[in-house]
């Protein structure tokens, strides 16, 4: 694989998982990307495409993903070398709600931040539990929260140990319409106020238009029994094309 | 009629006995559960059969083979004789060991199922929060499994408690040392002593009862707690 030096501005993914899928077919999910390292990039496709696989991957949470991942200056992945999860300064946002049951907000919130390699802003702390509209949520537990609830915590959480990327994977699909109205102004903020490079999966145009800077989209190629995600994204407001 | 000083004696032991092998079997049985429920090695099958075998062997069985093996020929007996310790057949020490073995899957199985009730999800989150493996097991996997410890827990001291064959086997029937209440019993009723007999099968009817009693009341609750956390 032919690894350009990537600018500080840029993400790079070059990796290569073998996926296997129910009935024992097994594909593989070639990804060779550069991505902005700043901004929303959405990634949008039809299911099975490896969207989910792209970003566990570059968390780490797939261990037989081969290549080479590079955030910034931070090299999580080589050839040689692959740093663990933990050690990754990745945020995760996931589908459905994952808030620790045992910890309340607060606690789930603060999770990371003891675990988090710098020291923590407490002003960054007061602008993100405002900005996800939490500081009357704090002391109660995930099973007394609605949907909306726990996801805006779920994000807080991942924001707050400063990630160098963050990466959500379909956040607003396990919420109906009313609910995800709700967090959509939410997340706009966080876009407009955090300078944090987001990956967003999605499948909702909508969320596209109203979130993303820049798109790609996972496209699937039968041919030699491999899935693609295309190096197709190109710097474009997506809001300005779609909206 | 009250209990007699012997039949005191044995419930003493019996309850020192079972706190003893609860608390080694809990502190054992956890990291073993844990590899249960996250391992997709080849070896599952075989080591969870293993840990499964007092359930269906009759426990003359395990008594029989721990007795050749703690006795002053076998490998455990030899090895506690080089290190100045004697044998441990027919002492309170053997009878530890020997209800470990015979107790381990009342511990090991409600805390695998614990353990694999709380899921990948909550672990990969806590790694990208930047918990480290044991960091994850500490503050995410053992929190989330409590009712699967209180399971164990109650269930390993009551089967030890139960135990009779092992104990027979490799304990013999020595007063303070090995006689468990449920060799007092078998002596009580070999004395054709029913009236005592009696009020110590009671007392192991009541204690199991209670047991029980608990152990579902205990997974009601957790599992409305489950029930809760669904999102």
């Amino acid at each position: 694989m032919n690894v350009s030096n990537p600018t500080a501005n840029q993400i790079r993914v070059a990796i290569n998982h073998e996926l296997s899928e129910r009935g024992g077919r097994a594909f593989n999910l070639e990804v060779d990307l550069d991505l902005p390292a700043k901004g929303i990039t959405a990634v949008f496709g039809e299911s099975g495409s490896g969207k989910t696989t792209l970003l566990r991957c570059i968390a780490g949470l797939e261990t037989s993903s081969r290549g080479e991942i590079q955030v910034r200056d931070a090299v999580w992945q080589s050839e040689t070398d692959v740093i663990p999860p933990h050690q990754r300064r990745v945020g995760y946002v996931f589908q459905e709600s994952s808030l620790f049951p045992h910890l309340n907000v607060k606690k789930n919130i603060a999770f990371g931040i003891s675990r988090s390699p710098s020291l923590l802003d407490s002003q960054r702390y007061d602008q993100i539990i405002e900005l996800m509209g939490l500081a009357p949520l704090l002391q109660q537990y995930p099973d007394q929260l609605s949907g909306g609830e726990r996801q805006r915590a779920a994000i807080a959480r991942a924001l707050i140990i400063e990630p160098d990327l963050l990466l959500m994977d379909e956040p607003l699909a396990s919420l109906d319409i009313k609910r995800k109205q709700e967090i959509l102004p939410y997340l706009e903020s966080v876009h407009e106020k955090l300078d944090v490079p987001i990956i967003y999966v999605t499948h909702s145009v909508d969320e596209v238009a109203r979130l993303a800077d820049f798109s790609g989209s996972a496209a699937r190629r039968q041919s030699h029994r491999q899935w693609r995600i295309e190096r197709s994204f190109i710097g474009h407001r997506a809001s300005t094309t779609t909206g | 009629m009250g209990f007699s000083e012997a039949d005191v004696a044995a419930i003493l032991l019996t309850l020192r006995l079972a706190t003893t092998v609860t608390i080694l079997l809990l502190f054992f049985g956890a990291p073993l559960a844990w590899w249960l429920a996250r391992t997709s090695s080849r070896f599952k099958g075989p080591i969870g059969a293993l840990i499964a075998l007092p359930l269906v062997l009759p426990p003359t069985v395990l008594g029989f083979y721990l007795l050749i093996a703690l006795g002053p020929n076998g490998p455990i007996g030899q090895l506690t004789q080089s290190l100045g310790l004697g044998t441990l057949a027919f002492s309170y020490s053997g009878l530890v060991i020997g209800s470990i073995f015979y107790s381990l899957p009342f511990v090991v199985q409600p805390l695998q199922n614990a353990f694999e009730a709380v899921g990948d999800r909550p672990l990969e989150v806590a790694a990208t929060l930047g918990a480290g493996p044991v960091d994850r097991f500490f503050s995410i996997a053992l929190p989330m499994a409590k009712p699967g410890f209180f399971t164990a827990a109650v269930l390993g001291f009551a089967h030890t408690v139960g135990e009779f064959g092992v104990v027979l086997m490799i304990g013999g029937n020595i007063p303070g040392e090995t006689r468990v209440v449920s060799v007092q019993i078998y002596d009580h009723v070999e004395a054709l002593a029913y009236d005592q007999a009696n009020q110590l099968a009671l007392l192991m009817i009541i204690f199991s009862f209670l047991v029980l009693l608990s152990v579902y009341g205990m997974q009601k609750k957790s599992h409305r707690q489950v029930l809760r956390f669904s999102p």
